[in-house]
């Protein structure tokens, strides 16, 4: 966890950072932006103390790290900044290399992690780890630049605009591989951007500043629902006002074509009707189409193990989630997201089965809704 | 022709070899001084400001006149010419070596510091490698100044290319003053050939042109 208390920054007049209070989770994703000048890349640099703050606070796991030898600090930091910064005079392999290099790792040791980190970026080692920099992409040479960030698998990774300098096609690959990339390695990242598409991509939280201050930290969802001021508005550009004419209700996304049953059909019926609908759950209701409730394949195959043969009408779940189908959608996607079930049951007034909503369902408008069609 | 060979054959090996020795031992103690001072002065360029220039002038002292006061202070020694001539040799390499070290682009120092590098081996791994290719060409250069500015120790009586040349002036021999000056350009193209090759042998491929 990384956490900033008060932390304030001056050069002779200016006031660039403005008292910065920040908590940033383990294994969180967190993106700074906001316009030019407004303080991303000081306030990244304080937490590997290439700037030291005038007055205030960084702890890293509850420990101050003023306290600690600052080389030793950013060898356990990775750090990637925007020019790439790769040693020219250096092959890959020794771009790679040298954070365990300076941390005296074994040579056999440091050959094992290059390997590893070269595989993580499907870059073939014969092909490329000898090359020097300036013998590959942009591209290549970013996924390089994040490769000598992790090889010394450092919990906390610092990007300042990794991607600022690539054109739009290897930008959009790149933000995926990192995003991947941290879901499996969960490092806590701390990434500056002054796009906010690439914001909204790629973060758990989105940290707004303007003018050495934070004005909003929320994840991209809230930020667009909500931004908190006209400048962050102006960030999100339309999208916005896009996401106030998507779909608002349950209603508008859910799925109609679902696959029901009869309280009164045999277990065997019932697997059935599964079999050849591909699903594991069948929602149960009455004949004056009045909804009951779910039942599972696996409370029917439960039952039948133990040789019980009856209707699916005593295995019928009536725990599962369910929503009117004019309930404002955010408030059912809340509840969704806390259900141990993946889907929603949407109802019409009357009770009665309108469709089913799904996380997927969500996800796909939330996307579109967010990064257009 | 022969004749010459063998009245002059043994004198001409033992200046050739004297000059060698002289231009080799200043230009490699010139080059870790300038080594030194260089990455000194990168770190506090407002005092190169002014010392580059005040060392520039100094260089224009015509080297007689500096070995001549040396002379004075150190007597008629081996000392005195490579004391000399590493003085001069160092403005070169140094000038060079400050200004590759001032070119290197920040943003792969601050890499290197936020890779967790100390200040030293900032400079060792990154700053002084990538400046080495103009380190190299102040090299090159302070190694043909000083072949010619070796015939000096001559003017004291230390031998050198310079005596065969001085004398030939004397005794209005020209061959002896070739026997001086042909050894001597040779030696300048020798050297800055083996600067060259020292230099390939060194740099990555990323750095040379
Ligand atoms: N060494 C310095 N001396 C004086 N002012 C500085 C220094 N470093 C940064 N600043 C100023 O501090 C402010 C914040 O700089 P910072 O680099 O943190 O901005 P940023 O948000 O990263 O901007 P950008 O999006 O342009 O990278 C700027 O106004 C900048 O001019
Ligand atoms: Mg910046």
């Amino acid at each position: 966890m990384i956490d900033f208390q008060n932390v304030r920054k001056s050069y002779d007049d200016t006031k660039v950072l403005k008292g910065i209070n920040l908590n940033i989770k383990d294994g969180e994703f967190a993106v700074l932006i906001g316009p030019s000048g407004c303080g991303k890349t000081t306030t990244l640099k304080t937490i590997n103390r290439l700037i030291e703050p005038d007055s205030g606070k960084i702890y890293i796991d509850g420990q101050d790290i003023s306290t600690f030898d600052p080389v030793k600090l950013r060898r356990s930091v990775g750090y990637v900044i925007q020019q790439i910064g790769l040693f020219p005079n250096m092959t890959v392999e020794e771009n790679i290399g040298i954070v365990p290099k300076l941390l005296k790792y074994e040579e056999k040791e440091i050959d094992k992690i290059v390997h590893e980190m070269l595989e993580i970026a499907e870059m073939d080692y014969d092909e490329y780890a000898h090359k020097y920099p300036y013998e590959m992409s942009g591209g290549q040479q970013q996924r390089v630049g994040v490769l000598r960030a992790l090889a010394a698998s450092p919990p906390i990774v610092l990007m300042d605009e990794p991607f600022g300098a690539l054109d739009p096609v290897t930008r959009t690959t790149l933000q995926n591989e990192i995003v991947e990339l941290q879901k499996k390695l969960k490092k806590t990242i701390v990434f500056v951007t002054h796009d906010m598409d690439e914001a909204i991509k790629i973060a758990d939280n989105i940290v707004f500043m303007d003018e050495g201050e934070i004005i909003q930290v929320a994840s991209p969802e809230e930020m667009l629902t909500n931004p908190k001021n006209d400048l962050i508005r102006s960030f999100m550009g339309d999208r916005s006002s896009d996401i106030e004419n998507q779909p608002q209700v349950v209603d508008d996304f859910m799925y109609t074509n679902i696959s029901t049953a009869y309280p009164d059909y045999s277990f065997k019926k019932a697997i059935g009707l599964m079999a050849r609908k591909k699903v594991d759950t069948l929602i149960v209701k009455d004949r004056d189409e009045t909804f009951l409730g779910v039942v599972m394949i696996k409370d029917i195959n439960h039952k039948l193990k133990s040789g019980e043969k009856s209707t699916i009408g005593s295995l019928i779940r009536t725990d599962i989630p369910t929503a009117y189908s004019n309930t404002n959608a955010e408030e059912s996607f809340n509840e969704l997201m806390e259900s141990e079930y993946d889907y929603i049951v949407v109802l019409r007034a009357n009770n009665t089965l309108a469709g089913i909503v799904t996380q997927t369902n969500i996800a796909k408008s939330l996307a579109n809704a967010v990064w257009g069609e | 022709m022969s004749r010459f060979f063998s009245l002059y054959g043994e004198k001409i090996l033992i200046s050739i070899a004297q000059h060698f020795l002289y231009v080799v031992s200043a230009v490699a103690m010139a080059f870790v001084i300038a080594i030194v001072l260089g990455v000194l002065l990168s770190r506090k360029p407002s005092w190169a400001n002014v010392l580059l220039p005040i060392l520039s002038i100094f260089q224009t002292i015509p080297g007689i006149v500096f070995i001549g006061v040396l002379f004075i202070y150190n007597g008629m020694a081996t000392s005195t010419v490579v004391i000399a001539l590493t003085i001069y040799a160092i403005f070169p390499i140094l000038k060079n070596t400050y200004v590759g070290l001032v070119d290197v682009d920040p943003a792969l120092i601050e890499a290197a510091k936020g890779c967790g590098m100390t200040n030293f081996q900032t400079i060792q791994k990154v700053e002084l490698p990538l400046a080495m290719p103009v380190i190299f060409s102040g090299l090159k250069m302070s190694t043909v100044y000083t072949v010619s500015w070796a015939t000096l120790a001559a003017m004291i009586g230390m031998g050198s290319l310079g005596e065969l040349i001085y004398s030939g002036i004397y005794s209005n021999n020209n061959t002896l003053i070739l026997a001086g000056a042909i050894p001597a350009a040779i030696m300048a193209i020798f050297l800055s050939w083996i600067v060259d090759k020292i230099k390939d042998a060194v740099l990555p491929r990323s750095l040379k042109e």
